[in-house]
């Protein structure tokens, strides 16, 4: 059916639940139509209303997104977005999920692209409360949501979110990918560092270590790295996986991660050589994490810290490992 | 004064009257090892070849008189021991195959006795062994069964065979006859105690030989001294027994303490440690050394037994008070304060101290843990450990629940628009296979909740 008729079954089905059904068939159908007509669909979307015709709105805004994203972003596109998040109605958009969390994942990419992720955090945050069925279902608009915090250094509006536990995924009411899940464990312990919460930090990034899985993917290898040395700087030692943690997982660190596994044992048996000699030796590892967050780059400069103390005075370093380390040293 | 005592640690001849048959030849010979070429090991040597002599162990009797120098072996005496040995050989096997074919069970048991005892005094340590074993079959009474272990614990002493030991001592014990006999029951303890002490069990060592009843005493000469009970289960005792356990083991024990009257340098030794006067203690320590060494059961332990003795009265001497002036303790225990920091800064490292040491001041902080603060604490850590695990666990089963598990292959769609922020996105390492649910879930595994044929 052409763009008129579609917006006529719009306006005239949004109203009871059957009819919503009918209306959803209908725009799926006619999705790949959408697509070639972009700047019609533009005009459209004037014509119907975000608040009342959620559903439709969403199909048409969605497609308008997924033209593309130009290098600078579309400031306006940006704009609507958010707006729809803000207005639309919970029931219908919750009809269509995956267009939904597409949709967030759209105004995302525009904030970053425009330079500004902060746009991206509010309406976010409204997205995902609309999105999940009760607030402890996990949709992939909190990875992006946590994504946004982290990329716009605003980490404290993470944090309410992140405090939230959360029991379920519902694929088929959120459309959560597997590997979604992973990056939200990633991202939000990436917050917990910046916001210094080390403990809620090894905590989400454990969770993230022990989802189960049958292959090892990029975002278990960089969740590991940072779950030792954040195990490293609030434990002092690296905790042993627990026993449920998937055997690929355990067999990738023990090929792969062997770095870390030398720079936790130099830190844990304190000799005065082992620790820089460990950190030098694996300098190109490190030296990527170092090209991280300004936290994650204060976590490895206490190490370094502490390495220097142990050169330093081995005496002061036994006093220090028997407080909490932070190095606040003074070189008297 | 000191050349002297270097040149000759103790009086030789005491020291050796102590021992009977095998152990006394054993420590002359151990003696003459460690101090080869010195006086003090000629003499010993020459007390060992005079012991050899009368034995009718000529093998051993010919090295050690060729390592003294060889012109004191008398060879005709020892050609007519050679061949009476052989003699007595004969008769004893002649008469033991007798007895088997007479089946009398009593004669056959002696027979074997006799031939171990015969190749026990020719040296012939495995033989012995052997025909000390073959009596077993044929032991009627709770005696014989004794008489037979302790042979055999006696051989494999000697040779070195711990394992054997502990097995016969515990057949030794039991037997109903051990109870009542206490020489019997202390010799079964001091041979416990060596055999701990060999696998560097050194608490079960000193209990061992605490417990050594005071019958004993010299009815053990032919494996151990009086002397020896002390020195080992004094020694062990201090390395490893708490203050409680060593007030009512070693110091409050009676028996015990008639032991150490025999060697009065360990009963200083223990009582100076008990009461805190650490010089004078690490004094006797040193003092008791020359001896020691030379000892061939405890030589070899000696380090890490006076090491530990050593950190234990630091340990002692720190826990009583909050703070602690370094050049005080330095004085307490005749040493140097930079060497004192760098031994209380190990201890502190491997947690026996709680303390802080301010190096500029040369003072120790010591940290006492607040019981009832550190109760409370351990209470909710692992509260809130348990609440974490339980809302993980939660998640995992609703994962499970939903299959939500990453296939291989999957990862390849997400590749754009993540950014740099992690370098390289493969699919997978090629985990392969479908793994069974049970072991991600912990504790629900196996409960029957998680359909297996998810997949």
């Amino acid at each position: 059916m052409n763009l008129q008729q579609l917006i006529q079954a719009i306006k005239g089905n949004s109203h009871s639940l059957q009819d919503l059904a009918h209306l959803l068939q209908q725009l799926q159908v006619s999705e790949e139509s959408l697509r070639n007509q972009p700047q019609k669909v533009i005009d459209a979307l004037s014509v119907v209303d975000p608040s009342r015709e959620s559903l439709g709105y969403l199909f048409l805004l969605h497609s308008v997104g997924s033209q593309g994203l130009p290098d600078q972003g579309n400031a306006q596109f940006l704009a609507t977005a958010s707006a729809f998040v803000g207005n639309c109605e919970v029931d219908q958009i919750r009809m269509a999920p995956e267009r939904f969390s597409s949709l967030c994942r759209q105004i995302k990419d525009h904030a970053g692209a425009l330079g500004s992720p902060k746009l991206a955090i509010l309406p976010l945050k409204i997205g995902l409360q609309k999105l999940a069925p009760t607030p402890e279902h996990v949709t992939p608009i909190h990875t992006d949501f946590v994504f946004s915090c982290l990329q716009a250094k605003q980490y404290n509006a993470a944090a309410n979110t992140l405090q939230q536990t959360i029991f379920d995924v519902e694929p088929s009411k959120t459309n959560l990918k597997p590997t979604d899940l992973l990056l939200y464990c990633y991202y939000g312990g990436m917050i917990h560092i910046g916001r210094r919460r080390y403990s809620e930090a090894l905590q989400i990034f454990l969770q993230g270590l022990t989802a189960p899985t049958h292959v090892v993917n990029a975002i278990t290898v960089a969740t590991y790295k940072k779950y030792a040395l954040v195990s490293l700087i609030h434990n002092g030692s690296l905790m042993a996986l627990p026993k449920f943690t998937p055997a690929s997982v355990m067999r990738f660190i023990k090929a792969e991660a062997q770095a870390y596994t030398d720079l936790a044992t130099a830190y844990t048996s304190k000799t005065q050589q082992d620790l820089p000699s460990a950190i030098e030796k694996h300098q190109g590892q490190f030296a990527e994490v170092r090209s991280f967050t300004y936290s994650k780059s204060r976590e490895t400069s206490q190490i370094i810290m502490i390495a220097e103390a142990h050169r330093a005075s081995p005496r002061a370093f036994s006093c220090i490992t028997h407080g909490p380390v932070r190095p606040r040293l003074s070189y008297a | 004064m000191d050349a002297m005592e270097e040149d000759q640690p103790f009086e030789l001849e005491a020291y050796a009257s102590n021992y009977l048959g095998h152990a006394k030849v054993e420590r002359l010979l151990f003696i003459a090892d460690k101090k080869l070429g010195t006086a003090f090991g000629d003499d010993a040597l020459r007390l060992a070849v005079e012991e050899l002599s009368q034995s009718e162990n000529t093998q051993k009797y010919q090295e050690a008189a060729t390592k003294l120098g060889g012109s004191s072996i008398n060879r005709a005496q020892l050609e007519q021991k050679e061949r009476k040995a052989a003699q007595r050989h004969d008769r004893l096997e002649a008469e033991l195959n007798n007895y088997k074919t007479n089946l009398i069970k009593e004669s056959i048991r002696m027979g074997h006795n006799d031939m171990g005892d015969f190749f026990y005094s020719r040296g012939d340590l495995q033989s012995a062994f052997k025909s000390y074993v073959r009596t077993r079959d044929y032991c009627t009474s709770g005696k014989h069964v004794i008489q037979m272990c302790l042979n055999v614990i006696k051989v494999s002493i000697e040779l070195g065979n711990y394992v054997h030991v502990n097995n016969y001592i515990s057949k030794a014990e039991q037997t109903a006859e051990v109870q009542k006999d206490p020489v019997v029951a202390g010799k079964l303890r001091a041979a416990g105690g060596l055999a701990a002490l060999q696998a560097k069990k050194y608490k079960l060592a000193a209990r061992k030989f605490t417990e050594v009843p005071s019958e004993m005493a010299t009815q053990y000469q032919d494996v151990l001294s009086a002397q020896d009970i002390a020195v080992y289960g004094g020694l062990c005792a201090l390395a490893s027994f708490d203050r409680s356990e060593l007030r009512s083991h070693v110091i409050n024990n009676v028996t015990f303490r008639d032991y150490m009257e025999v060697n009065p340098e360990v009963r200083e030794l223990v009582n100076d440690f008990y009461g805190s006067r650490y010089a004078s203690c690490l004094n006797h320590l040193t003092r008791l050394r020359p001896m020691l060494d030379l000892d061939p059961y405890i030589h070899a332990h000696l380090n890490t037994l006076y090491a530990s003795i050593r950190s234990k009265a630091l340990v002692q001497y720190t826990t009583p008070f909050t703070s602690v002036n370094l050049p005080t303790m330095a004085e307490a225990f005749k040493t140097d304060v930079s060497g004192l920091e760098k031994e209380l800064a190990e201890l502190i490292q491997s947690n026996q101290i709680q303390a802080r040491i301010d190096s500029h001041n040369k003072v120790l902080y010591a940290r006492h843990a607040d019981q009832r603060k550190a109760t409370f604490q351990t209470a909710l850590c692992t509260a809130e450990q348990y609440l974490g695990d339980t809302k993980a666990l939660l998640l995992r089963a609703n994962l499970l629940k939903h299959d939500f598990a990453q296939k291989q292959g999957e990862g390849q769609e997400q590749g754009h628009g993540r950014g740099g922020r992690r370098g390289g996105f493969g699919g997978g390492h090629g985990g392969g296979g479908h793994m069974p649910p049970h072991p991600y879930l912990g504790a629900l595994g196996g409960y029957g909740l998680i359909n297996p044929d998810l997949a």
